[in-house]
């Protein structure tokens, strides 16, 4: 590893070590993700191989640019651009506060950076907060594509064992074989409440059983009725009609009104009706966002403005 | 439990053209007939391909994964000089890395698993060996856009904007259908002769031999695939007879569609041969807004051909209506 300079240690991701390195040339600052090839029989991980197949095409401001792939023959090691933290971090530092007009921005981010993967039939299925980068200038990018798949024509049966169970929707968590890009809507519908939230989970379940009831505590027990099919799900089994006693004011009190509605759009439990990357774009809470962010030139007196 | 949304044909139009953007690259891969004991010769690139077809039906892996697997084999082997001993290795290498690349982590078998299935045709260690020399030669680029993804993209458009294209046959759905063209597809992909054809002229060669047996309008259909793809005549024309050839020679053609006996349709009787051509040269009137030297050759081939190949009933009529919206 000649041409980088290792400086510290990140974190850990899903199948390897992620370090701030500076190339030794350029001066450029970047992030190592190193994985270990000798400690098994299996070669290449097919995550980290997914990853860079995926990366290599998805060039985009919302999506963390994969700048290079070093091979040696006892480690593999993947060279993106660096990000100073990652959303997880980023609510660790609110302390319990954090600007709304910062959520608009990062929601919207969010949307744009899957609107884009949904665009190139690619779907994400592990959106999280620690999965989600944010630099200094305020851009937010999504990450760790390990879990990540391309998908087509003709539609196939997929792994239900994605997505982290806080963020997994309930069509995925009943066993859903056959999902499309509404699997990451949920996700970021999860995202929004607990980005408005400063960094409270919306669904913090203990296991599958948990997550779902706590799921249909707040937007009630779906039925055949209002799901078609929901209980021919591979692992469906029936729920109590729960009585509703929260209100999505005191679920997302800083939420104005018409977030409210955006983030109800994205958390409905039937995968049909969950609304798009490209239509939540288009809503009317981010009307007054700020233009810059739309244009995505720079995003930098956000961040520097209010903090 | 339709979750997914249905393809429609604006999205198709654009994979398809992001699908030939990415395959710009493509070259033409060449395999000698004769030729020294230290190079891998045609006749054991089909043998190995034809290896890697049964494995992928043993693995349950996808037509995709195949797909991906022999055009990794083709592109490897063109690229760095293997010693045919070696074959089996790139090959199981190849179908591994494809899997990897596109099937979920429960179909993956392990390496141990996957040396154990080729009966140890190599070792663990000659595999993890040779799957990195093969990323590292292709630079890691392992996508690329394969004859089965253009298969499945043209095959959906062409369901899509001639959704009764399939009404007269009496034994098919657009499954079965697709399904059968694909069968064709590994039959021309195991065929090292024909990988000096572009995916996408293996493709709309099969599709158009497909489409003659079905409709009269095949061509119009064709060319406006052609057009997009921006497929040079003369390789179109050379790709299709030699595919022709090829599945004839096999028994891959004529496909033995069951035509359906339509009620309603009054001009059951075949139309004179005459009539039709009129029809045809309408149709390419309408498409290519100027009459090159070019669109008279392919006029003349596959006219003859079209005559040929001319089937019972008129289907042209709602056909027309289909091209002109497009």
């Amino acid at each position: 590893m000649q041409k980088y300079e290792k400086l510290e240690k990140i974190g850990e991701g899903t199948y390897g070590t992620v370090f701030k390195a500076k190339n030794r040339e350029t001066h450029e600052v970047v992030a190592l993700k190193r994985v270990r090839l000798d400690d098994d029989d299996e070669g290449v991980p097919s995550s980290a191989l997914r990853e860079i197949c995926l990366l290599k095409e998805l060039k985009h401001k919302n999506i963390v640019r994969l700048h290079d792939v070093l091979h040696s023959e006892k480690k593999l090691t993947l060279v993106f651009e660096y990000c100073d933290q990652d959303l997880k971090k980023y609510f660790d530092s609110c302390n319990g506060e954090i600007d709304q007009d910062i959520v608009k921005s990062f929601m919207y981010q969010l949307l744009r950076g899957l609107a884009f993967c949904h665009s190139n039939n690619v779907l994400h299925r592990d959106l999280k907060p620690q999965n989600l980068l944010i630099n200094k200038n305020g851009e937010l990018k999504l990450a760790d594509f390990g879990l990540a798949r391309a998908f087509g024509i003709p539609v196939r049966f997929f792994s239900s064992e994605v997505v982290t169970l806080w963020y997994r929707p309930p069509d995925v968590l009943f066993g859903a074989k056959m999902y499309s890009t509404s699997i990451d809507m949920w996700s970021a519908g999860c995202i929004f409440a607990e980005m408005t939230n400063a960094g409270r989970p919306l669904f913090p379940g203990n296991d599958v059983e948990d997550q779902l009831k706590r799921i249909f505590k707040l937007l009630g027990t779906p039925t055949e009725e209002s799901w078609l099919g929901i209980s021919q799900l591979p692992e469906y089994k029936p729920f109590p009609m729960y009585h509703i006693s929260t209100t999505w004011m005191q679920v997302v009190p800083k939420l104005n009104p018409k977030g409210r509605d955006l983030l109800q759009r994205l958390l409905i439990c039937n995968p049909s009706g969950r609304m798009s990357a490209e239509e939540g774009m288009l809503h009317q809470y981010f009307s007054d966002l700020d233009p810059s962010i739309k244009l995505a030139t720079d995003n930098s007196l956000i961040l520097q403005g209010r903090s | 439990m339709e979750s997914h949304k249905r393809f429609d044909a604006k999205h198709l139009m654009k994979m398809l053209g992001e699908h030939l953007a990415k395959s710009s690259q493509w070259s033409p891969f060449l395999y000698k007939s004769t030729g020294s004991p230290d190079e891998v010769l045609g006749f054991q690139r089909d043998r190995i391909v034809g290896w890697v077809l049964s494995l992928n039906t043993e693995f349950r892996f996808s037509p995709e994964t195949l797909g991906l697997a022999i055009s990794l084999i083709d592109r490897f082997l063109n690229l760095v000089k293997v010693r045919p001993k070696y074959l089996p290795c790139v090959a199981i290498c190849c179908l591994y890395i494809a899997a990897k690349t596109l099937e979920e982590d429960e179909v993956i078998p392990s390496t141990k698993d996957l040396v154990k299935t080729i009966k140890c045709a190599c070792s663990v260690a000659e595999v993890l060996r040779m799957e990195a020399i093969i990323l590292n030669k292709l630079s890691w680029n392992v996508k690329q856009a394969t004859a089965v993804d253009l298969l499945h993209i043209i095959h959906g458009l062409l369901m899509s904007c001639y959704p009764k294209l399939l009404d007269g046959l009496s034994h098919l759905t657009p499954s079965q259908h697709l399904s059968m063209m694909m069968r064709k597809i590994f039959h021309c992909l195991g065929n090292h002769q024909l990988a000096v054809f572009s995916p996408i002229n293996l493709v709309l060669s099969i599709v158009s031999l497909e489409l003659e047996q079905i409709t009269p309008n095949w061509f119009s259909i064709i060319s406006m695939v052609q057009q997009v793809a921006d497929i040079n005549n003369q390789t179109f024309i050379q790709c299709r007879e030699m595919i022709g050839q090829h599945l004839t020679k096999h028994g891959f053609l004529p496909s033995g569609y069951q035509f359906r006996v339509v009620k309603r349709s009054k001009s059951i009787k075949r139309k004179a041969v005459d009539d039709e051509e009129e029809d045809l040269y309408d149709g390419i009137k309408r498409l290519y807004s100027e009459d090159s030297m070019e669109t008279s050759a392919v006029r003349k081939s596959c006219s003859s051909e079209f005559v040929q190949h001319q089937d019972t009933d008129d289907r042209s009529s709602f056909l027309i209506p289909a091209v002109s919206a497009m």
